[in-house]
């Protein structure tokens, strides 16, 4: 179980690289490019640690993402 | 003759023992930025001692304190701990700063809606108890809410080892009460007797013994002159041991108290084992703007893994060690990789800022890197609760082959004061662990006062406590206060 949830978030967050402004050659919220790093959108990284909700998982390191804030009220409206 | 660090403990106790001599601090208190916003994960206090109740030799009791300074009036909600949290108590039984066994504690929180006939509606109560509760534990027909928990113990890593639940040795149940808290006399008329009901014996996975757990309200078992300590030290440090209030004398507090037998902590030969209490919680949480209870939808949903916002093994070490900006660090971290962290335990700030405060009086010992407190604080000390084979980690250490000392023969300085049953040996409620940790960092264990000065100044903070301030049995820690007081 583990692996696969690793590689569903790994996954998950080169989903996110979509949003990003720059290019980097990590996907990996915790291996993010500390040069150029990836813009990550906020809600999409909160949607993305929920779906990885887990026991035994590390929680993702978001020291070298750049988070950028959005302001759509209805993006965690699902999680409800 | 050099002299070992255990013979300077003892030395000490002699030169103490010619005055009773008290000085205390919160122990972790909202000591760090992020956890005054999180009261119910901030872990204030953390004991650990061989179980000194008559007839319970054999036994190690850990005390975990959450949810600190409660005020007992402190309705209608009052203190219930964190569902959305793991409330976890970590054992590393060979010394590599790695846990080897986890008690992981899990509550859960039931709200019955009770409802009032209102000239034919139906409206809910906006109160937590409608009646009188207890004395026994099922005595809740009145109560509107109900917390209970779970007990795992873990083997290995506390996020991907085996866990096991712990059930209630008598009925079998993997679920625990947690008694109310204590509102008042009117709602709990013998609140001693109706928390005592909530004291399990417990058989433990892969453990011959039965153990004991108890979770709920306690009196705040910390003795501090809180408000003139923080404020500078706004006393005499050399003053009276009992000339100060303690300021949380009027508190609450939540502990989490759980009596394990020895054989079934320690490992193969080593007799030391070290622990420390963590709290975590889902990485994420969203804001609910619209709750509703009626359909499951709660104020804030959590997710993701599990992150540790609260740590606490040795007493004062983020209060008064680690510096501002790190602790909300510390408290995420893990023993193991405590060697980040060592330049505070090495070269303190603390016995420099009492030099400043007191000048002429005060003076830091002028020896570094501090490897006195590297042993009390990192790998216990060589003779006393040193593992064998000890990676430097700052967590409590207790040698369980050392037999415990009643409570009325306890001495409140524990090694300082001669008693090797207690702190740094582990720690026990009465252990005034104040008097002891700033006596330490001022240099009570360098033999030589050419480079401590002030190596047998009987420091104080005025507050004192010991061992005949509580019960002498399980769970030690006494009846919290109630939020009234009205017969």
């Amino acid at each position: 179980m583990k692996p696969l949830t690793t590689l569903a978030l790994a996954l998950s967050l080169t989903t996110m690289t979509a949003c990003k402004s720059n290019s980097s050659s990590s996907t990996n919220g915790m291996e993010a490019d500390t040069q150029s790093p990836s813009v990550t959108m906020f809600d999409r990284l909160v949607n993305d640690i929920f779906a990885q909700t887990s026991d035994t998982d590390k929680p993702v390191n978001t020291n070298k993402l750049s988070i950028e804030l959005n302001h759509d009220e209805a993006n965690f409206d699902h999680l409800f | 003759m050099k002299t070992t660090m255990l013979q300077r403990f003892a030395t000490i106790s002699l030169i103490t023992a010619v005055g009773s001599i008290n000085m205390v601090q919160a122990s972790s208190h909202r000591e760090a930025p992020y956890i005054t916003g999180s009261p119910k994960v901030d872990a204030s206090d953390f004991y650990m001692f061989n179980s000194y109740e008559a007839g319970r030799d054999g036994f190690v009791t850990f005390v975990a304190n959450y949810l600190p300074l409660q005020d007992a009036y402190g309705g209608p909600n009052y203190f219930d701990l964190a569902d959305e949290a793991l409330y976890q108590i970590h054992i590393d039984n060979n010394g590599d700063a790695i846990e080897d066994i986890t008690y992981s504690f899990d509550f859960n929180t039931t709200l019955k809606d009770f409802q009032l006939d209102i000239a034919g509606s139906q409206v809910s109560v906006p109160l937590k108890n409608i009646g009188a509760i207890g004395p026994l534990a099922n005595n809740t027909d009145a109560l509107n809410s109900v917390q209970s928990y779970t007990l795992d113990v873990i083997e290995g890593d506390r996020r991907t080892g085996t866990a096991t639940p712990v059930v209630n040795q008598a009925s079998g149940a993997a679920e625990f009460r947690k008694p109310a808290d204590n509102i008042g006399n009117k709602s709990i008329s013998d609140y001693a007797a109706y928390a005592d009901e909530h004291i399990y014996p417990v058989s433990i996975p892969n453990c011959p013994t039965a153990g004991k757990v108890f979770v709920g309200q306690r009196q705040e078992s910390f003795s501090v002159n809180l408000g003139e300590v923080f404020d500078l030290i706004n006393l005499n440090p050399l003053g009276e041991s009992d000339s100060k209030a303690n300021t949380l004398a009027d508190k609450n507090v939540t502990a989490l108290i759980l009596e394990v037998p020895i054989s079934c902590l320690t490992a193969g030969n080593e007799n030391v084992i070290g622990a420390w209490t963590t709290a975590s919680l889902r990485q994420a949480r969203v804001l609910n703007p619209e709750p509703d209870f009626d359909n499951g939808k709660p104020a804030a949903l959590s997710g993701g893994a599990w992150t540790q916002v609260s740590r606490l093994g040795m007493p004062l070490v983020n209060e008064v060690v680690i510096g501002l900006k790190d602790k909300d660090r510390f408290n995420a971290s893990h023993p193991a990789n405590d060697g980040q962290f060592a330049d505070y335990v090495t070269h303190p700030t603390f016995p420099a800022l009492l030099e400043i405060l007191f000048p002429g009086t005060a003076v830091a010992p002028k020896m570094y890197p501090r490897t006195d407190l590297v042993a009390a604080f990192l790998t216990g000390v060589d003779g006393l609760n040193q593992p064998a084979a000890v990676t430097a980690a700052e967590m409590l250490r207790l040698n369980t082959a050392i037999n415990p000392i009643l409570a009325q023969e306890q001495s409140n300085l524990g090694v300082l004061g001669g008693d090797t049953a207690g702190f740094p040996n582990g720690r026990r409620p009465g252990d005034d662990i104040v008097d002891s940790v700033l006596r330490v960092a001022m240099g009570a264990l360098i033999a030589d006062s050419d480079i401590a000065p002030n190596n047998t100044a009987p420091l104080t903070d005025g507050a004192t406590i010991s061992a005949h301030d509580f019960g002498m049995t399980f769970p030690y820690l006494n009846t919290p206060l109630a939020g009234s007081k009205t017969p």
